[in-house]
């Protein structure tokens, strides 16, 4: 069947059609079929930052672009601010990845997490939310990126790296006197892949993923 | 070939015996001297042609798969001067095989099972088409002349009939693939080189190493084991060479390390391909080459183990005649591994890598002789596994 539905939300990451402009806390959570709907907290997701949704507030759909919300089971909502911007959600915890996720953040930034002095918090990492003091996060230029060398993680500055430098991360007693290495990459910034040889420098970028081998074999 | 597929096949040897001027041209079968009647009603005589397919045997099919031949005369008529449109496909001149030119495709299929029992049937079949037109105003013409043909130059260097060619179409540009070419180290890429090289029309396949066939070799080769030729451990390179005689008759064996006392030899070698594992052979070979001027590509493979999984590179780098000694050295590596500790883990090879580095390598040769369309010409291309991308360096 075609459907006639006017106006659309995601839910949960689930698109959401009805008749209704303006929706009610309470109709929100029951179209969901939360129940009993007091056991739940609903989240908006706004610019940049997000809001708690009582059971009788109101959304007006035709004023909001895209609106977007998540459930949580609980009572309790929890503060925060990102990039100085004020957040409410609805555990206790709040994964990285929902923060660059719901505060537009640059995946090449990374987070900072302010009451720790200035720790940065991993991009699969979270925050607890339920010490006391709100906590204030915010997105930076980061100084280091995570890059992959032969199937390895490895945390290295964010800068131009060379030839000779790219191959001691895969070995670190690499003997350039006797042998090529071969190093080949991809993923990198806007997505390039290539190789490297002696004398160049390249760019990295979190993600990027090198490989380093001697290709002289037969 | 020509003659000696025409002794062997028991159809063409019937043709030949009933005394039809046969000629067989890379698979391309021609009758010659065939009578017809042309549009002024005067006598003229013409080549009959096709490509002939064969059976596994290397014979000529039978049934015959394909109903058509084509014809170099003018347009041949019924005996009051009509053409003959009931056989007279289209008549747009077209070149088959290498170089014959013809003018008029027939088709004329046999009545019932629309194919021709076999290659004689068909023979006979279009010749009477032709034929009779003509004898009804000269009862004496006839393809039967008895005239035996001087076997048409025979250069095929394959070991059985090159029905590939003639099939494909593609005769022409298998002829750029030519000359004397050499292989040096037939490991795992190696061996795959020769596979593929085994399957070109170059005259003569040269290959070098001095090792002696092991079990382990076996799971880096083409195709599967003849143990009767692999039994008590003989050379590589002459267990290779019995294997392919099957296929190409200038496969040479030289059981020989290269260094740079017989490096010289590769003077009379039109391309090399270099599949060594010592980074001072391979120093050798490459300063032996570019002194030479003889262009070659050099292969290598690079796996590793790392968190459980193979990842790595296969490269295969092309080092044309005239490239500086700087150029060469900034891809190639020299060194000698210790012997004694193999800190790295570098010795794992698979057969697929090798293979993909052998299909690299001849894929770069046969670019370079136009074979194939070439619009990259780089000295150096490297395919990584983990990204499945071949990442390519201009000359």
């Amino acid at each position: 069947m075609p459907d006639t539905s006017n106006f659309t939300y995601k839910l949960d990451g689930r698109l959401v059609a009805t008749d209704d402009a303006i929706l009610s806390g309470r109709d929100i959570r029951g179209n969901a079929g939360l129940n009993p709907m007091s056991d739940y907290v609903l989240i908006q997701i706004v610019d940049r930052a997000s809001r708690s949704i009582g059971l009788d507030e109101t959304i007006d759909l035709r004023e909001v672009d895209e609106p977007e919300f998540l459930s949580f089971k609980g009572d309790r909502t929890f503060s925060l601010t990102v990039n100085e911007r004020g957040f409410e959600w609805g555990a206790a915890t709040i994964s990285a990845a929902d923060i660059y996720r719901c505060a537009s953040i640059d995946e090449d930034l990374e987070l900072i997490l302010d009451s720790a002095g200035d720790a940065v918090i991993p991009a699969d990492g979270e925050v607890t939310l339920s010490e006391k003091g709100v906590e204030r996060i915010r997105g930076r230029e980061a100084k280091t990126v995570i890059i992959k060398v032969n199937g390895r993680p490895r945390t290295v500055p964010k800068k131009k790296h060379s030839y000779r430098e790219i191959a001691l991360l895969a070995y670190p007693d690499a003997d350039f006197d006797n042998f090529k290495y071969t190093i080949t990459y991809l993923k990198g910034v806007h997505g390039a892949e290539g190789d490297l040889v002696e004398g160049e420098k390249i760019e990295v970028k979190n993600g990027m993923v090198f490989n380093v081998r001697r290709a002289d074999k037969s | 070939m020509s003659a000696e597929l025409i002794s062997r096949d028991p159809h063409l040897n019937r043709l030949q015996d009933e005394g039809f001027e046969l000629e067989v041209r890379e698979l391309v079968l021609l009758v010659h001297s065939v009578p017809y009647v042309k549009r002024d009603m005067s006598l003229g005589r013409g080549t009959l042609v096709c490509t002939l397919s064969l059976d596994t045997e290397g014979l000529t099919s039978s049934p015959q798969t394909d109903h058509t031949m084509w014809f170099t005369g003018e347009t041949p008529c019924h005996r009051d001067g009509t053409p003959m449109t009931n056989i007279i496909n289209n008549s747009k001149e077209a070149t088959v095989g290498l170089d014959i030119k013809v003018r008029h495709y027939f088709s004329s299929k046999p009545e019932g099972t629309g194919r021709y029992a076999n290659i004689y049937n068909k023979v006979v079949t279009y010749e009477s088409h032709l034929g009779a037109a003509a004898r009804s105003h000269d009862k004496t013409a006839n393809a039967r002349t008895g005239v035996m043909l001087a076997s048409a130059e025979d250069d095929s260097p394959f070991a059985i009939p090159d029905s590939a060619s003639a099939r494909y179409g593609i005769a022409i540009a298998n002829r750029k693939l030519k000359g004397r070419i050499a292989i040096i180290g037939l490991g795992g890429t190696g061996a795959y080189l020769l596979d593929l090289a085994a399957k070109t029309r170059v005259a003569e396949i040269h290959i070098y190493d001095d090792d002696q066939l092991l079990n382990h070799n076996l799971f880096r080769s083409p195709g599967a084991p003849e143990l009767a030729l692999a039994k008590n451990f003989p050379h590589k390179v002459d267990y290779y060479a019995a294997l392919y005689a099957r296929m190409h008759k200038g496969v040479k064996p030289h059981p020989v390390r290269v260094t740079a006392d017989n490096i010289d030899e590769f003077a009379g070698y039109d391309f090399v391909f270099v599949c060594v594992d010592k980074g001072s052979s391979r120093r050798v070979i490459a300063e032996g080459l570019v002194r030479l001027s003889i262009p070659f590509v050099d292969t290598g493979i690079g796996l590793g183990l790392d968190e459980n999984a193979l990842d790595g590179c296969a490269r295969a780098t092309f080092i044309a005649s005239g490239t500086s000694w700087d150029e060469v050295a900034a891809h190639l590596s020299f060194g000698d591994d210790d012997e004694e500790a193999d800190v790295y883990g570098t010795e794992i090879q698979i057969a697929e890598l090798n293979s993909l580095n052998a299909i690299m390598a001849i894929m770069r040769w046969k670019r370079w002789l136009t074979f194939y369309r070439d619009e990259r010409n780089e000295r150096n291309a490297t395919y990584m596994i983990e990204g499945n991308n071949i990442t390519n360096r201009g000359a």
